[in-house]
């Protein structure tokens, strides 16, 4: 059986010499959410963007169901979707032209008008915005519309870059519930997040990322009972004390 | 897939703002232009019609000999068909030349029409396409791929299964056919009413060159268009993309097609008009001296004396204006030659040819103008001739009454028109530079898209 998510030995370094990405290794399995910790500039948006193949890695590899991003490009995207923390579409058209506008570019083809104002639906988004153009829509809304483009691409990984930040409390609940009913379908989840509560509610494995190094992964039973707020800035300090450097901003988690 | 993207694309600029300005901007101006230019065509028609009648009244005028050798005969070309689209060199054709005895052949003054017409010259079809068409299609694509980066929806675009050729070819081929819309749109009404218009009889070849001008102006914009596409591919803010396009629409457009006569000038003079007539009266000055220490020994009859000198002066002052034209024609071929680094340059030289109002058909003008004044001194010497004939004994010939044959011996002045064939080879060198600069520039941009940095 293929696995959804392998990032195996990821190294990822800049042009200028900054190391985004240390030795990244971890795998995320079907109906699987793996949320990623990780303080501004600890490089969870960088795994996210070696692995949707829009900068080249330094060094190891990122499959997406097998398929490895680098060599295999078409073919890993083919089983991906990606939300953003700030989801952007065509604000001209519609919900409807934009949900159908990208169902026609996946692999899935094109889907019937029912089905997709069935998907919006099921994202939370009412018949009257179906036909509203996206300029007008609050954040919240092009979230549920971008999480439903995601849906429709039938995709095996999901992978969604802080969805949750700048949503209402009612709205990342409802963002939360919709994770736990594409989990329920099987699809893996991958989710970087500043969020440790959110996590702590939805993730079956939680991992600390700091300065580019994944320092601790924490099982589904650990979850439940560990200080998340402690260890993660346990890691932190220690990570500034053998750097001899100043430690990063942890107010998100304070 | 490609459909998809296709499909969006227009659909996106049909929604776009700036299109819906582009369609209506570029319709009115074809129409509003076409309309006030077919005016002025009329009025150019009538004052042709009567500059003819009162060349003629001039010529017959002069009831003796040498008056007629002082006035000699005007002619005019009659107004270009399709000038209506494109003046191109129009207005330096549409002039009235004077050839007398004595006199040279000169491009006589410009026709005054209507002053007003040239203090606010009505931009003609070529004219729009050329300057505003380029504008606007710069316009139109500047942000194509920055501004879809800077909203974030090329990212998610680009986390797809989509060949990143896919993406630009259908924003190039969309952005061709959306700019297509607004230029038919216009053609096609312009068409129509050209074809409705009474006296203006609409041929073949009118249909033929009016749907090559279309076709080269599709090509024309689709330049710019690319243009704009390679400066969105290379840039990563819109703003930024906005400026460079501005300041090579100044470049290409208005700079350069401008800059490089003066360049050519610089490079390979031309003697000035001054220099030239002082030289040729040197040399008349030292071929009538000449003559007179050599052969008027010999010749007895101051007529024929005089009509030989006449014709070696003529002969020597001939060598002066070739040199001079040769000039000219290598100055203008360096500068048409420099000016071809831009695309507007191009399509100006390619479009004009085609409506007969560019540098072929003025060239073609020069030289008949040059062949008739050959057809003229020979029908003015057969009228001297009979003038001496009929004068035997009873005087100098310029005393002599002009006959009403003398008249038809004056031969029509009618250039012939361009052939389909020789506007089209003259346009097809054009042609080639703005479908080898589309070529280019789209693989450019296709290079630029590849290694585009989406994040």
């Amino acid at each position: 059986m293929t696995v959804p998510y392998e990032i195996d030995h990821l190294v990822k370094r800049y042009d200028n010499g900054v190391l985004a990405v240390d030795d990244l290794h971890l795998s995320v399995q079907k109906q699987e959410i793996f949320c990623m910790l990780g303080a501004n500039g600890a490089g969870k948006t960088t795994t996210l963007m070696v692995s949707l193949g829009f900068t080249p890695p330094s060094g190891g590899t990122v499959r997406i169901s097998g398929y490895d991003i680098t060599r295999e490009p078409l073919e890993a995207k083919a089983h991906v979707a990606y939300v953003s923390e700030n989801v952007q579409l065509y604000g001209n058209f519609t919900a409807m032209q934009n949900i159908r506008f990208f169902s026609e570019l996946s692999s899935r083809g094109k889907m019937e008008d029912a089905a997709l104002h069935e998907v919006l639906a099921r994202v939370g988004l009412g018949a009257d915005a179906h036909k509203r153009r996206v300029r007008g829509f609050s954040k919240g809304m092009r979230q549920r519309l971008g999480i439903a483009i995601a849906i429709i691409r039938d995709a095996d990984l999901i992978l969604l870059d802080e969805p949750t930040s700048g949503l209402d409390p009612k709205g990342g609940l409802d963002f939360m519930n919709l994770l736990q009913e594409l989990r329920r379908e099987g699809r893996a989840v991958f989710m970087t997040t500043h969020d440790i509560f959110r996590a702590r509610e939805i993730a079956d494995r939680i991992g600390i990322m700091v300065r580019g190094k994944l320092v601790r992964v924490l099982e589904t039973d650990e979850i439940e009972h560990a200080d998340l707020a402690a260890i993660y800035t346990h890691y932190i300090d220690q990570m500034a004390i053998q750097e001899g450097g100043a430690r990063p901003d942890t107010t998100a988690l304070q | 897939m490609f459909i998809a993207l296709l499909k969006k694309e227009i659909l996106g600029n049909l929604y776009n703002q700036r299109y819906v300005i582009t369609l209506v901007l570029l319709t009115l101006l074809i129409g509003i232009s076409a309309w006030t230019l077919e005016r002025a065509q009329e009025t150019y028609l009538e004052q042709y019609a009567e500059a003819l009648e009162g060349n003629k009244a001039e010529a017959e005028a002069a009831g003796k000999v040498w008056q007629f050798m002082s006035v000699g005969a005007t002619t005019e070309k009659e107004p270009g068909d399709l000038s209506i689209l494109g003046r191109g060199l129009e207005g330096e054709m549409t002039r009235a030349l004077s050839y007398s005895g004595w006199n040279e052949v000169e491009v006589g003054t410009v026709k005054t029409f209507t002053p007003l017409f040239r203090m606010y010259a009505v931009p003609d079809f070529i004219y729009i396409i050329n300057i505003i068409g380029s504008l606007l299609a710069l316009l139109f694509v500047y942000d194509a791929v920055c501004g879809e980066k800077e909203n974030g929806t090329l990212r998610l675009k680009l986390t797809y299964p989509l060949p990143r050729d896919y993406i630009l070819l259908a924003k190039w081929a969309a952005g061709v056919l959306s700019l297509c819309l607004p230029l038919g749109l216009a053609c096609l009404g312009l068409g129509v009413y050209l074809f409705f218009l009474p006296g203006f009889e609409v041929t073949l070849d009118h249909a033929i060159r009016f749907a090559l001008v279309f076709l080269v102006s599709v090509l024309y914009l689709s330049a710019f268009f690319t243009l704009g596409l390679l400066v969105s591919c290379l840039t990563h803010r819109a703003t930024t993309a906005l400026m460079i396009c501005l300041f090579l629409w100044i470049l290409l457009v208005l700079t350069i097609p401008n800059l490089m006569p003066m360049v050519a000038r610089a490079l390979k003079p031309i003697p000035s008009e001054g220099k030239i007539a002082i030289e040729k009266q040197h040399k008349a000055r030292e071929v009538e001296e000449w003559a007179g220490n050599t052969i008027r020994a010999e010749i007895h009859d101051m007529d024929e004396y005089h009509e030989t000198v006449a014709r070696l002066v003529a002969k020597a002052l001939e060598g002066i204006n070739q040199f001079r034209r040769n000039r000219v024609q290598e100055q203008m071929s360096l500068a048409m030659n420099l000016s071809r680094v831009s695309p507007a340059a191009c399509y100006q030289f390619a479009a004009s040819d085609l409506l007969k109002t560019g540098i072929g058909s003025f060239s073609r003008f020069q030289r008949y103008v040059a062949w008739y004044r050959q057809l003229f001194n020979q029908a003015k010497d057969h009228i001297i001739r009979r003038a001496r004939d009929r004068a035997a004994g009873a005087g100098w010939w310029g005393g002599q009454d002009m006959a009403s044959e003398d008249f038809a011996l004056i031969p029509a002045f009618k250039p012939l028109g361009v052939s389909f064939a020789d506007s089209l080879s003259g346009a097809l060198f054009d042609i080639g530079i703005i479908i080898t600069y589309n070529i280019i520039l789209f693989l450019a941009a296709y290079t630029a898209f590849l290694r585009y940095d989406a994040k």
